[in-house]
């Protein structure tokens, strides 16, 4: 029986930690409210996989708690899993399997498996009963790691990279299946990913991890919207208050600065011009700009 | 569980061919030898084939993707065991069978009683349980690459033994004769158990630290 209760937030990771020596995770705070879909970005190192296996507890965390729908893994470990459905980019069973013998093993391991859906996914996705694993492309792995995810009814998706080294018709195909499944809202979806355009097209929350530490959680609109970049020179760069730097790369010719007035410093610089910022300029500015 | 098992089962039907292949291998090399080396030598290689389970699982990192799902850990080590357990009973079987089919067509040189051979059976179900209690904890710490630098040193380890003993056989069997009948079979039965039990608890303290 599922006892997982009804509560706002999907998941809800309060100040995790895990020291491996050469990289710890710092104090993450990481919320997934129920009905949104939170994109997980940083590059490459900067923790998104481990904080997903922290709080899956494929690692031990060194302190911090991982609640998922109100509910630490540790209450009750196969309820809470039950519910959850974690996506890597690459399919983990034996490539010698095909969708039958898939099919009779996790209905054996999920008390809510619903066949039904199964047989729905294999036609909707277009897979082959009967040809084993090894002989799907990419993106019929990825689609047949989603279709056991949804078999369950899972109510949250985590994701790891889920459209990496897909071409632009497979990644669509599979930012529409996101998109069928975020129609009940008590869904959810934690999606980890370097392809900041998939984001820019399903997310409502960008969360960005960098060296271990979550810089920001914020709404996708807020960045894309609020934010901006402003073209200066050098000298115009000095013009610039502090409270409108976010962040600011110098250039040989040129100064961009983030801010998070666009609309403020529109008014304040009429003469700069100032850009909308995409989600991968942004984390740029964190990455390799200065910061206050 | 259930769905565990299933999955080292079917990882395994791949397998099959190869199984029947060392089958008819061991017929070969062992039908005019005592009857119940061909049981003992099916026992042994059956179980051995819960490594190529692990190595699959490890090479595809089944235990990532496992452990997101409604599966413990302790439950992951149980199925290994079961599977393993499986195998031998399955290689026991498969033994007896051959042996007897054997003895039917003419072929061989044995003439041991059904006891005897269920006797047989009992030091195969040793055998085997030996082999688990050692493979599996070093499969789960160090992974199977290792595991099997350990199965290469149990069989020279046994290999070994047998040199040594070899010229003893007055000594071997005084020792032995105590353990002769039903009450050698409990005490075989019981230690085999208790080298498992020992061993699961092993492996349950790896995996438990485990980080993946």
């Amino acid at each position: 029986m599922n006892t997982i209760s009804n509560t706002a937030n999907a998941l809800e990771i309060r100040g995790l930690r895990k020291d491996f020596g050469d990289f710890s995770l710092q104090d993450v705070d990481l919320t997934v409210p129920a009905g949104s879909v939170v994109g997980l970005i940083g590059e490459n190192g900067a923790g998104k996989t481990t904080t997903i296996k922290t709080a899956m507890e494929l690692l031990h965390r060194d302190c911090g708690s991982v609640k998922f729908y109100g509910k630490e893994l540790a209450e009750d470990p196969n309820g809470v899993r039950e519910k959850i459905s974690v996506v890597f980019d690459t399919p983990h069973f034996s490539p010698n399997l095909n969708m039958k013998q898939a099919e009779a093993i996790c209905s054996s391991i999920y008390r809510s498996w619903d066949s039904q859906t199964w047989e729905d996914c294999m036609r909707k996705f277009n897979l082959p009963q009967k040809k084993p694993l090894k002989d799907f492309s990419k993106g019929m792995k990825m689609k047949f790691n989603l279709a056991v995810g949804l078999s369950h009814h899972a109510n949250l998706l985590i994701l790891d990279e889920p459209t990496s080294g897909l071409d632009p018709v497979m990644r669509d195909d599979i930012l529409d299946i996101f998109l069928d499944f975020m129609q009940d809202e008590s869904h959810a979806i934690l999606l980890s990913s370097h392809i900041t355009t998939d984001l820019e097209k399903i997310a409502d929350y960008i969360a960005f991890l960098h060296e271990g530490k979550l810089i920001f959680c914020l709404p996708k609109d807020q960045l894309l919207y609020q934010y901006g970049v402003i073209r200066c020179s050098r000298s115009d760069f000095a013009k610039i208050r502090p409270e409108d730097m976010v962040a600011w790369r110098m250039e040989d010719y040129q100064c961009s600065v983030l801010t998070c007035d666009r609309q403020g410093a529109g008014r304040r610089y009429p003469e700069l011009v100032i850009d909308a910022p995409t989600i991968d300029e942004i984390m740029l500015f964190y990455v390799k700009g200065e910061r206050k | 569980m259930k769905g565990l098992i299933l999955k080292d089962i079917c990882n395994q039907l791949g397998q099959l061919k190869a199984f029947a292949m060392m089958l008819v291998i061991f017929i070969v090399c062992f039908a005019n030898s005592a009857e119940g080396t061909l049981i003992i030598m099916c026992a042994v290689y059956a179980t051995v084939m819960v490594i190529s389970n692990l190595a699959m699982d490890e090479s595809c990192q089944w235990e990532i993707f496992a452990l997101t799902m409604p599966v413990t850990r302790r439950q992951l080590v149980l199925a290994k065991y079961i599977v393993a357990i499986f195998y031998a009973l399955l290689g026991i079987v498969v033994g007896t069978a051959a042996t007897l089919i054997i003895r039917l067509l003419g072929f061989g040189s044995g003439d041991a009683a059904f006891w005897e051979l269920l006797q047989i059976s009992v030091v195969g179900i040793v055998i085997a349980a030996i082999f688990i209690s050692l493979l599996l904890p070093v499969d789960f710490k160090y992974g199977v690459q290792k595991g099997r630098l350990v199965l290469f040193g149990v069989a020279a380890f046994i290999g070994g033994g047998g040199v040594l003993l070899s010229g003893k056989e007055e000594m071997l069997n005084g020792f032995f004769s105590r353990f002769s009948g039903s009450s050698g079979g409990l005490f075989f039965g019981a230690l085999a158990l208790l080298l498992l039990l020992i061993s699961f608890t092993i492996s349950n303290r790896i995996m438990d630290k485990k980080e993946f």
